[in-house]
């Protein structure tokens, strides 16, 4: 029987897991709304944030809080030079980037992840951090701290995006480039550094969300694939280039995920989200949250 | 030939088309002229079954073809041409061409309709190598390649979007004597879009004027120019006449 | 002109004279991991060109199609399992069975276009197989996998069997590729890829186009699965519906160029040779180097071909066909 108290775990733990989610999503749905690319690999730059978190605190007892400090800059970097040295050699031979970027990221992918293997070995890695002991009480209901902590990074993390792209004018020119290429271009917009500045911010927000997971979970270099399922869904059901639509996409999938765990088994859960995304994909290609 | 009857097409609120009715008689060649937005090529976009009327109903050699699929209409008989225009550009010129009559006039055999094409690209004097690849033309043989493309499947109406648009003064002569050899030769009826106002009184035995998706006139090209409505509907828009 | 004619009769009888080549080659009893190699060669090649007639040809980059792979090497392995029917048989019922899947999933997946496509074929290979998992145990195998019982014969007849009919396989299907692209079929697929909606307007039923070429594609591979299955003789979920076949089959075709009949022949081959040779040349080191490689030759390629080897080559070539022709032609003015 079903109590009270698994249904409202349920619901905190979807509510802390899709944020987190919704942070992972939303860089990769903002190259693909201002640049048709699709970032295959963009779960595997996340899982680079969760790596650094993992070796700064080892080596040098750094509090995952402030190696934000140091992931923000080199992934941001990173997305830079993506752009730079691979996105845009590339879009310069081609008119259907989006289908080549597909090739061009998997093979992306598969650098970072075996990469990760050569550095970091194959094994489970758990963060044990000053958060891992402690927990904090909703009424009844205990969660762990870093669960907290995570979450605080996540929506704080989401808010500053929004914010960026929201009230800052070069977060108004990644939006108008967005919504219309030409346009932005003949407005004035350097369409060149603004589509740069859109892969540094959606990395680092990458590298963020990859420290966030791995405050909650273990990771190994192979566990990028399975976020990527979560970003698909996410990025499509909120519809492109939206944090508000990332957001409520990523608690839809966050609640799903949890509470469906109280009510049918794991393996069937992933089936209820592909069907899920195909119905969305059928009625509403655009996301649900978009005009 | 054409007759579209109470024709509304709604965007979101937006009106593009609202209680349009217009018909179009065999060997015609009317002129489709009116401001930008006015909705003409919404409603070439509605006749070639590419959107759906929210209202009203059309019919081609008075047969209804309101719910009909773009491919069942071009295979009727009506073909087309885009304001901007879409070749095939990975495709030869040949390709392009010979897609239309194996698709649409029925032809099964590849190399009758590539034969087919050659005289079709002639017809239009189109004298690229057909065997380039359709991204390699200028403008003015792109729009030459559409209309081929357009002519392969053997219409009996066509339908052409702003084919003078880009063209100089030769090209646009040239134009327009393809297209009195589409009627005269292919028997083809015309209807079409046009800003070009010289072309159109040059070609058309009929205009009709469209204004906010409303019929605002109708008649020969000299009494629609004469018009006080459709004067002062183009002095808030921009006219252009080469 | 006699030079032309010698060359096309060059063209032609060239791949002729390989195929054949290669058909002999167990004779010369090699090495069994030679012929191993050749079984998977062949089996990408048959997988890339049955893949290219929807995902390259149309322009329907499909993520899934491990899914048909996967449901002709169930179907294979239930059918020889349960009744004993040869695989060689059954492998026809796995395609007739992955086409009929195909046909009915077409119907919603076949109306999105571009990257959502791929996504929700993506989705539908990721979701076959967690189905395949949790049917019941006692007939499907369940989560613990289907064994298969061995051709009666010694190992190197086994290997040599399934060599020749996969270069078989990969013979038809790019027979079958070549013919399509070169038909009214082809072309009409190739209108859809360019521009879906301006194809419409000149008479092509996209819908059934499309769906004609899914169902096909599916079919081929369904039986490709089948024989897939017997070769390796021990089928589990994982192994016959992986995601990763799935890009490997689009990178291969992407990589030696989906608009061409040649492409996934070119791609395929280059891709499992160099995984060969990374594999070899590393004696030692760990699989992730070569994958690292491997990764990096991905990323190289597309960047500067992104429409694929083959595209270029070809382009290439017609262009000096060409430019003799005109020459030709200015000269008899």
């Amino acid at each position: 029987m079903l109590s009270g108290y698994e249904i409202a775990h349920g619901l905190i733990g979807g509510i802390f897991v899709g944020l987190v989610y919704a942070l992972l999503s939303a860089g990769f749905s903002l190259t693909w709304g201002v640049t048709r690319v699709i970032n295959l690999a963009h779960a595997a730059f996340a899982l680079i944030g969760s790596y650094i978190t993992l070796t700064l605190l080892e080596l040098a007892g750094v509090d995952p809080l402030i190696s934000i400090l140091f992931i923000v800059p080199v992934l941001f970097i990173l997305g830079l030079g993506m752009h730079y040295f691979m996105i845009k050699p590339t879009a310069k031979r081609t008119k259907d980037i989006t289908s080549a970027s597909m090739v061009l990221s998997f093979g992306l992918y598969m650098i970072v992840e075996n990469l990760l293997v050569v550095i970091f070995k194959s094994d489970d890695r758990v963060l044990h951090s000053r958060y891992s002991d402690l927990s904090f009480h909703i009424g009844p209901i205990s969660v762990a701290m870093t669960s907290v902590t995570s979450l605080a990074i996540a929506v704080v993390s989401l808010g500053v995006i929004y914010f960026f792209l929201n009230r800052t004018y070069t977060g108004k020119a990644v939006r108008a480039v967005w919504q219309d290429m030409d346009g932005a271009m003949l407005s004035g917009i350097n369409v060149e550094s603004v589509t740069a500045i859109t892969y540094g911010l959606s990395l680092a927000s990458a590298g963020v969300a990859g420290l966030c997971l791995v405050l909650m979970y273990s990771v190994t270099p192979y566990i990028a694939f399975s976020w990527l399922i979560y970003i698909f869904l996410i990025a499509i059901m909120g519809g492109l280039g939206s944090i508000v639509g990332v957001t409520v996409g990523g608690l839809i999938v966050g609640l799903i995920v949890s509470l469906g765990s109280v009510f049918i088994p794991f393996a069937y859960i992933n089936l209820v989200l592909f069907v899920l995304l195909i119905v969305v994909l059928i009625v509403k290609p655009t996301g649900l949250f978009r005009r | 030939m054409l007759e579209g009857k109470n024709i509304t097409k709604r965007f979101g609120g937006l009106c593009a088309l609202s209680d349009l009715s217009f018909k179009v008689e065999k060997n015609e060649i009317v002129g489709l002229i009116g401001p930008n937005g006015s909705g003409k090529t919404t409603l070439f976009n509605v006749i070639s079954g590419l959107y759906k009327p929210d209202e009203g109903s059309l019919f081609l050699k008075e047969t209804n073809i309101t719910k009909c699929k773009p491919y069942e209409i071009a295979k009727m008989g009506l073909g087309r041409t885009f304001q901007i225009v879409q070749p095939f550009e990975e495709m030869t010129l040949l390709e392009n061409v010979a897609i239309g009559a194996l698709y649409a006039s029925g032809e099964q055999n590849i190399k009758r309709a590539k034969e087919k094409a050659m005289e079709i690209l002639q017809f239009v004097k189109l004298k690229h190598n057909p065997l380039h690849l359709a991204s390699e033309l200028a403008l003015p043989d792109r729009k030459r390649l559409e209309v081929a493309r357009a002519l392969a499947i053997d219409p009996d109406i066509i339908l052409l979007d702003e084919v003078f648009a880009g063209l100089n003064e030769t090209e646009v002569n040239e134009a327009i004597d393809l297209i009195f050899r589409m009627r005269e030769v292919k028997g083809i009826t015309v209807f079409m879009v046009e800003h070009v106002l010289s072309a159109i009184m040059k070609t058309c035995s009929r205009v009709i004027v469209l204004d906010y998706g409303q019929k605002l006139a109708e008649g020969t090209p000299r009494e629609v120019s004469q018009n006080a409505r459709v004067i002062e509907a183009y002095l808030g828009g921009t006219v252009c006449s080469n | 002109m006699m030079d032309m004619r010698n060359l096309n009769m060059l063209k032609k009888t060239i791949p002729w004279v390989i195929i054949v080549l290669l058909a002999v080659f167990p004779l010369l009893s090699p090495d069994i991991f030679f012929l191993s190699i050749g079984v998977i060669l062949f089996m990408y090649i048959a997988l890339g060109s049955s893949w290219n007639i929807i995902g390259g040809y149309a322009g329907y980059l499909s993520f899934g199609h491990a899914a048909f792979l996967g449901i002709g090497a169930y179907v294979v392995a239930l059918m020889l399992i349960n009744y004993g029917i040869s695989p060689f048989i059954t492998c026809l019922l796995g395609g007739l069975l992955a086409a009929l899947f195909a046909w009915i999933v077409g119907f919603p997946v076949l109306r999105l276009k571009g990257p959502y496509f791929s996504l929700a074929t993506l989705c539908l290979g990721l979701a076959v197989p967690v189905i395949v998992i949790n049917l019941p145990a006692s007939i499907y195998g369940g989560a613990t996998g289907l064994f298969m019982p061995l051709l009666p014969v010694d190992i190197f007849v086994n290997r040599t069997i399934f060599y020749e009919i996969m270069l078989a396989l990969a013979v038809v299907t790019t027979l079958i590729s070549r013919w399509i692209l070169q038909s009214k079929f082809g072309l009409g697929l190739k209108s859809i890829r360019e521009n879906e909606s301006t194809a419409e307007t000149i008479g092509i039923n996209s819908t059934r186009l499309k769906t004609m070429a899914f169902v096909l594609s599916a079919f081929l591979v369904g039986i490709i699965g089948g024989i897939y299955a017997y070769y390796r003789t021990y089928i589990h979920p994982t192994t016959v519906f992986d995601t990763n076949l799935s890009i490997q089959i689009v990178l291969m075709a992407l990589f030696g160029g989906a608009t061409t009949w040649q492409g996934p022949v070119i791609g395929a081959a280059i891709l499992v040779i160099i995984d060969q040779v990374l594999i070899t040349a590393f004696p030692g080191a760990p699989a992730e180097i070569s994958r690292l490689v491997y990764g990096l030759i991905l990323v190289l390629v597309i960047m500067f071909m992104p429409h694929g080897i083959m595209h270029y080559i070809l382009n290439w070539l017609k262009s000096r066909q060409l430019e003799a022709e005109d020459q030709e032609v200015q000269k008899s003015c």
